[in-house]
């Protein structure tokens, strides 16, 4: 019966996010538009050497699906939560006799699935059509899809824990921004991790931003485990629920309606 | 009362540039009262512009040059492209951004009913601070681009830059407007400009001839980045462009930004004559 419910959160969540049209085919074009620059300067650099297991070509992959997860993991932040918080209308689902955690991830998995979709794939067949990259294997595919759902549920557990700052903050946007600004670029979707020092690259490739994007891209390309990609986002999952249940809790308790 | 005047590029006269600093005046001090939200905003937003030259240094340190340019090279294009940009964002792209969401919204209808300008309205409703904490964090790149260089300077060179730097400006500023109005058909589609405004300055920061040839004629023509700061910088650089491009073209390339500039102020005066408020 419950999980019924959080079904039909997540269905909800899909279809509200599938009525915006025409931000869905604009947001299409930048993140092809994006793919193409990128891909563009990352082919001339590495010319024909290979440069951490990326070749020119495999590059150009990693660079079109980075565009399409994105959204998936929605790296640019949630600030629609943040002004649910804000206003005080997140008082209405605290409210709601379920998980609070269980429902958000809910509706946000029902997001990212909607936007792998609609915002994920398109560019990635541009990408794919203009350049003729490799493709992953049917298993490592598969492998892959799997990986992208945990990095969507990485995804909801960090932008929940950054969005419910705002209980404490009044106006939360500068650590959402904040977020955002570790997000885009430890992911690994503005410029491929294998570009950093052996060093940093070793220390960001475990962070939760990287299992995100950069370590499912990873397997997708061959040049990463799909079992060390999963342990790593499984053991960020299991961590991030732990800190989000507790601020959750605090949260409950500090609840202040602005203006009530 | 006058009566209201849909929209001009006025700037003063009647009193709009009064107004301009007034609203800028208000919008510093709302920025100013969460203080340390306002300073953690502040500070991602200085971060996320430096971010995007560590992708820049990290590949660098991978390949060494691209396009045959170097990485002090490259750093100068980052920084005055950045600079610009980051000036255009400040002062004239974030605020006009704003626009798909009063044309959405419906509260475009302030602007026009009042007997100013519209267009400095708009600039002076959005105007924000962090933004110009981002034009403060471009600038060293600039300056170190250029120490590193071995820059033969002398005046002509100085105002050269100078010019360049505004014209590069002015250009940004320019496009900013122009896809902004794209809200006034379609306030959804606000996505479809970042790819002309920060896609057009992400593609800035590199050597042109560089990139995929039909990304490099877009470049010179409908989105015309390329006159930011790679031709300017054969001026800078005292260096032959590889493409075969004329020298002057580097020399004259400040001035691009007066056929956009204009192109702006039409698409502008057309798209807010077309505006219909919500609910039509």
């Amino acid at each position: 019966m419950t999980v019924r419910v959080y079904f039909e959160v997540a269905r909800l969540s899909f279809r509200r996010f599938s009525t915006y049209r025409q931000a869905v085919v604009a947001g299409v074009f930048t993140n092809t538009v994006f793919g193409f620059i990128l891909a563009s300067v990352l082919r001339t650099a590495i010319g024909t050497r290979t440069i951490g297991g990326l070749t020119a070509s495999t590059a150009t992959a990693f660079t079109f699906l980075g565009q399409g997860m994105l959204m998936v993991v929605m790296a640019f932040g949630d600030f629609d939560e943040l002004e649910k918080v804000r206003s005080g209308e997140v008082a209405t689902a605290l409210m709601r006799p379920l998980d609070y955690s269980a429902f958000r991830l809910a509706s946000d998995l029902g997001r990212s699935l909607f936007n792998a979709f609609a915002r994920g794939v398109p560019p990635f067949v541009v990408g794919w059509l203009v350049y003729r990259f490799p493709l992953a294997a049917p298993a490592r595919f598969l492998s892959f899809l799997i990986l992208v759902v945990l990095a969507a549920v990485v995804a909801s557990r960090w932008w929940n824990i950054v969005s419910t700052l705002a209980f404490w903050m009044t106006d939360g946007s500068g650590a959402m921004q904040l977020g955002v600004v570790v997000s885009t670029f430890a992911t690994g979707s503005i410029i491929p991790l294998q570009f950093l020092p052996d060093g940093l690259k070793a220390v960001v490739r475990l962070t939760l931003w990287a299992a995100m994007v950069q370590r499912p891209v990873e397997v997708f390309i061959g040049i990463g485990a799909a079992w060390r990609c999963a342990l790593l986002q499984v053991g960020w999952i299991a961590l991030l629920e732990t800190v989000l249940r507790v601020e959750f809790r605090c949260a409950r308790r500090k609840l202040v309606i602005q203006g009530g | 009362m006058a009566s209201p005047r849909p929209s001009d590029f006025t700037l003063g006269g009647d009193g709009s540039l009064a107004l301009y600093r007034r609203l800028i005046d208000a919008r510093v001090r709302a920025d100013l009262t969460y203080r340390f939200s306002f300073a953690l905003r502040v500070l991602s937003a200085m971060l996320v512009t430096a971010l995007d030259y560590v992708a820049i240094w990290a590949l660098m340190s991978k390949v060494k040059t691209i396009g045959g340019w170097d990485r002090w090279q490259v750093t100068y294009l980052y920084g005055a492209s950045s600079v610009a940009f980051r000036a255009a964002d400040a002062f004239i792209g974030g605020p006009v951004e704003r626009c798909s969401q009063y044309v959405r919204v419906g509260t475009f209808d302030t602007f026009l009913v009042r007997p100013r300008s519209a267009l400095l309205q708009v600039l002076g409703h959005d105007f924000a601070l962090r933004r110009v904490g981002q034009l403060a964090a471009m600038v060293p790149f600039l300056v170190i681009a250029l120490a590193h260089l071995h820059i033969i300077w002398s005046v002509g060179k100085v105002l050269f830059l100078i010019a360049q730097l505004l014209g590069a400006a002015l250009l940004f500023s320019a496009v900013f407007v122009i896809v902004s109005c794209l809200a006034f058909w379609s306030p959804e589609s606000r996505e479809i400009a970042n790819a002309f405004t920060y896609g057009g300055a992400t593609v800035a920061e590199y050597p042109v001839h560089a990139m995929a040839s039909w990304i490099r004629s877009l470049t010179f023509t409908i989105v015309p980045v390329a006159f930011t700061a790679y031709f300017p910088a054969f001026v800078v650089f005292d260096a032959p462009n590889p493409l075969g491009v004329p020298r002057w073209v580097s020399y004259a390339s400040p001035l691009a930004c007066v056929p956009v500039g204009l192109l702006a102020a039409v698409v502008w005066r057309f798209a807010v004559r077309r505006y219909r408020s919500t609910g039509s």
